[in-house]
């Protein structure tokens, strides 16, 4: 039987149904009109998808799933959905949404009249090896010690020094995430510490921030990144929806 | 008898447990699949050029394709 299921965006507060234009992800040739299900004043913000169909986190489909969330997003609050949530029709959205109505309500209040701002802050140096062995005596003492005899470093001297360097990297970058954290404190709700990717990385934040308060976090970015040294590059992005700030299990399938 | 293949036994499984995690890791699906929305991430902050973006993602899809036939292949082979 050939029946026509409902790809998930986000969740919404809503009354009556809210029309969001053809700008969903591809479905039978064309973009999918994007609208929403409703129950007990919550909506799900869905377009039509079959559940058979391969849905994979390509391009052509993170586009319109992110450009959807951002269209959302201008009119009202969203808890956006992780891509490739699929629903057989439209009574199981209702009755999940039923079901996790108290959840639902509370992360919606969680992040309402807010958006995700994304802070990474990177180490701009050649070698980040020499840059660490340079801001810390100990490291350097050690390194001399190790490489400054005649002799060939045994392997045992070598992996000390590697721990005693991957050491003091991870502590350099607790130290100034937690002051780059103090900093941000009054102009943020919410903030969450990502493991940071790639080992020049120093930090890799999110911010849960009033929508209105926008512009004064961007201030608040140059200022921080001024009493920064110049090797210390501050990057931010968004607005995002408020995807590292609501903590929500539908039970869902993601994939199918 | 029990003495000498016991040990064997639990040897072999090891070997099988070891295969089966590396087969794991080479065959993750979700693993491949966040790395796509990963670089999609970048692509969307600006981190990477439309370029390699394209190439990191026809790389991706290039293992999602391979992880299906192997799945495939795996189930022939069950099924037999």
């Amino acid at each position: 039987m050939a029946t026509t299921g409902r790809y998930l965006y986000g969740l919404i507060r809503a009354k009556e149904d809210v029309e969001f234009g053809a700008i969903g992800l591809e479905h039978d040739g064309s973009r999918g009109r994007v609208h929403t299900v409703l129950v007990d004043s919550m909506g799900a913000v869905v377009s039509d998808f079959s559940p058979r169909e391969r849905l994979l986190p390509l391009r052509k489909n993170l586009e319109p799933h992110n450009q959807v969330l951002k269209e959302v997003m201008r009119a009202t609050t969203v808890i956006p959905m992780t891509f490739g949530h699929v629903a057989r029709s439209d009574e199981e959205i209702r009755k999940t949404l039923r079901r996790h109505r108290a959840a639902i309500t509370a992360q919606l209040e969680r992040v309402t009249g807010a958006v995700e701002m994304g802070l990474k802050v990177k180490w701009d140096v050649d070698s980040i090896y020499d840059y660490i062995v340079g801001v810390d005596p100990e490291l350097a003492a050690l390194r001399d010690q190790i490489f400054g005899r005649s002799t060939a470093p045994s392997a045992n001297e070598k992996m000390e020094l590697g721990k005693l360097f991957e050491d003091r990297l991870n502590r350099e970058r607790d130290e100034q995430t937690d002051r780059v954290l103090e900093m941000f404190q009054q102009s943020v709700r919410e903030a969450k510490v990502n493991a940071p990717k790639g080992e020049k990385m120093v930090m890799d934040l999110a911010f849960l921030v009033d929508r209105d308060a926008q512009k004064a976090f961007e201030e608040r970015v140059y200022q921080v990144a001024g009493a920064f040294p110049a090797e210390y590059v501050f990057d931010y992005s968004g607005p995002w929806a408020p995807f590292h700030f609501v903590d929500l299990d539908l039970g869902l399938d993601a994939e199918n | 008898m029990g003495i000498i293949s016991s040990p064997m036994r639990g040897l072999f499984r090891i070997f099988r447990e070891v295969a089966d995690r590396a087969e794991a890791e080479m065959y993750d699906e979700d693993a491949v699949k966040a790395e796509l929305m990963a670089t999609y991430r970048q692509l969307e902050e600006g981190a990477i050029t439309e370029e390699a973006f394209a190439e990191r993602e026809a790389e991706l899809v290039e293992r999602l394709d391979e992880i299906d036939r192997h799945r495939k292949g795996k189930g022939k082979r069950g099924a037999a």
